[in-house]
């Protein structure tokens, strides 16, 4: 209970320093219409928004009441308007936080059971050497946005195999008949992209961690004693690599959601990515404000919640 | 020098002889481009020819100048903030060893930078600041120092609880002999961590330049990119072989290079 208390304390401390950095990161940026080190340009940049951002920000009062109004907004919900959607920021990420769930949560848990499988398997491999993971090294390092656009590329306009953008064919509701396969149909590009870009981070570090215990006393003795190979792999290596795979999952989680978002932006799939492609191409402020804020606090709690995992693996 | 080359394996050489041939390429490249990058009177579009090797954009500017700018500016992106964020996180990482009460607080705050994906950050600075080529390195140095102060910290506290630091600690010794005796277990983690923030600002040059931020002036390899992916016929001519893959080549091999490089510590 005490570690549970502890983990609440600095999760809280977490929160707030997101908070922190949220709020004053516009103030602080040269160029930014929110700024503070450059009061004349800043304000006279103001002008030029609507009075919805001026009420939201209130950028004439003094700091600490703006932190408190701040506050006070989020705790009721209220993200702001955007400005390029003319509604509110909550509701336009409301709506697109479930696809972008969907399709990071399928990607994480397909690309994990894949990486994990193979990084184990090429590690267990009698005289591994690290020449076996250059093709996973060469696919990390393309960048998944120009991972995504050479798929879609290929098999979108070439091919003519898959849809090339949406997440559902124009003219569908989640009524008509169909839309579950639509939908299906409509992923498979954007997730096995997803995939593609997350499976060497979680295979090479797998195979690491294997190779790592391969050469522990412990596996010999194991060897030496006759067990079957099954045994060997469940017992020794699964469950002695299990805490620390959990630990990379987690930060790969996150790199997970951030590259879903480039993805998304990609084949226009109506998530926070697809959002966030929007509000930069416009200097849509509030609605980029709203974006960090809900991701970072989106990857704080899949951050605790993998750490309980850990915790609760490493107890036994 | 020689006795460094001599201790690396096949591999690791020719990676590092392509990393050679890039910073070669950043030193000497500009000298052998025919048209000067920002002259866009060239006829557009034009397919790769002998006045033009990697053909025109469709605003005429040559696509091989263009492409030979790229490695200077990639490797100014990546040296200096490479350079910026190791420098930070491993001082903060002895700062907070050394003095442990500020350390805690350190630490909680690189952990709230690593759980917050730093893409995502400095894609927001980049779009609420000025678009200057500072204002990025500065934002991609601040955001990610964290990485490196985790990975120096762990190493150094190894090195911190080694016999000789502490026995240098008991009898008195200040800061800088302390220094001392870290650095001989300390810099070769110093080198690999330098190689994977140089990779990851290459990343994050070409992701920025995605979204359409950071200095629209230069030449990068990741403007370049955008602007392949940008040409309107993109998806239905065979433009793209000479317009997107060259420097999609060119960023690929760049980090998957580092990458192996750093590789073999086990910290990819």
């Amino acid at each position: 209970m005490k570690r549970g208390g502890k983990m609440v304390r600095t999760y809280g401390l977490y929160l707030v320093l997101i908070l922190c950095i949220s709020f004053f990161l516009p103030r602080f940026l040269p160029g930014s219409p929110l700024s503070v080190l450059d009061e004349a340009t800043a304000s006279q940049n103001m002008e030029a928004f609507p009075d919805t951002f001026r009420e939201y920000y209130a950028p004439e009062k003094p700091e600490a009441v703006q932190f408190l109004l701040y506050l006070k907004h989020l705790l009721s919900g209220d993200l702001g308007y955007s400005l390029t959607g003319k509604r509110k920021v909550a509701d336009m990420i409301g709506e697109s936080l479930g696809y972008s769930l969907l399709l990071a949560g399928l990607a994480m848990t397909v690309s994990t059971c894949i990486g994990v499988w193979y990084g184990m398997r090429a590690g267990l491999k009698e005289g591994s050497s690290p020449v076996r993971l250059f093709p996973l090294i060469l696919l990390q390092a393309v960048p998944v946005f120009l991972l995504a656009e050479s798929l879609r590329l290929l098999f979108s306009y070439r091919l003519s195999w898959f849809p090339s953008r949406g997440a559902y064919s124009v003219g569908m509701h989640p009524s008509s008949e169909g839309f579950l396969l639509d939908v299906l149909y409509h992923m498979v590009l954007p997730l096995t992209v997803m995939i593609l870009s997350e499976i060497p981070g979680i295979a090479v570090f797998t195979y690491n961690s294997t190779v790592r215990i391969k050469k522990q006393q412990f596996v010999r003795m194991a060897v030496y004693l006759n067990l079957t190979q099954n045994i060997i792999e469940k017992k020794y290596f699964f469950r002695n690599i299990l805490p620390e795979i959990l630990g990379k999952l987690s930060i790969q989680s996150i790199s997970c959601v951030a590259g879903t978002m480039f993805v998304e932006a990609v084949f226009a799939y109506p998530g926070i990515g697809m959002l966030l492609r929007t509000a930069t191409a416009n200097r849509d402020y509030p609605l980029m404000q709203g974006i960090l804020l809900t991701v970072c606090t989106l990857a704080l709690v899949i951050n605790a919640i993998f750490e309980f995992l850990i915790q609760q693996i490493s107890r036994r | 020098m020689k006795k460094i080359w001599s201790r690396l394996s096949a591999v690791q050489r020719i990676c590092a002889g392509i990393c050679i041939f890039y910073f070669l390429a950043a030193a000497f490249g500009p000298i052998f481009s025919p048209f000067p990058p920002d002259d866009f009177s060239s006829p557009a579009l034009l397919p790769p020819g002998r006045v033009h090797l990697l053909g025109t954009d469709e605003m005429g500017h040559d696509i091989f100048s263009m492409v030979l700018s790229g490695f200077r500016y990639t490797m100014l992106f990546s040296l200096t903030a490479a350079l910026g964020s190791v420098s930070l996180g491993t001082v903060l990482a002895f700062a907070s060893l050394y003095f442990p009460r500020i350390g805690r607080g350190i630490n909680h705050l690189a952990t709230v930078f690593l759980i917050i994906p730093d893409i995502l950050l400095i894609l927001f600075v980049a779009a609420f600041a000025a678009p200057t080529c500072t204002n990025t390195i500065l934002s991609m140095i601040f955001f990610s120092w964290p990485r490196v102060f985790r990975i120096a910290r762990s190493r150094l506290s190894a090195c911190f609880s080694s016999n000789k630091v502490a026995y240098t600690m008991l009898i008195g010794g200040n800061m800088w002999d302390v220094i001392r005796k870290l650095w001989h277990d300390g810099y070769p983690v110093i080198g690999t961590l330098f190689m994977m923030q140089a990779s990851r600002a290459v990343t994050y040059e070409t992701t920025l330049a995605f979204f359409g931020l950071g200095d629209p002036l230069l030449k990068t390899w990741g403007r370049l990119i955008r602007s392949a992916l940008n040409y309107e016929n993109f998806f239905y001519d065979n433009t793209w072989c000479w317009y997107l893959l060259p420097a999609m080549i060119c960023v690929v091999v760049y980090v998957a290079v580092l990458s192996v490089l750093v590789f073999d510590e086990g910290k990819v």
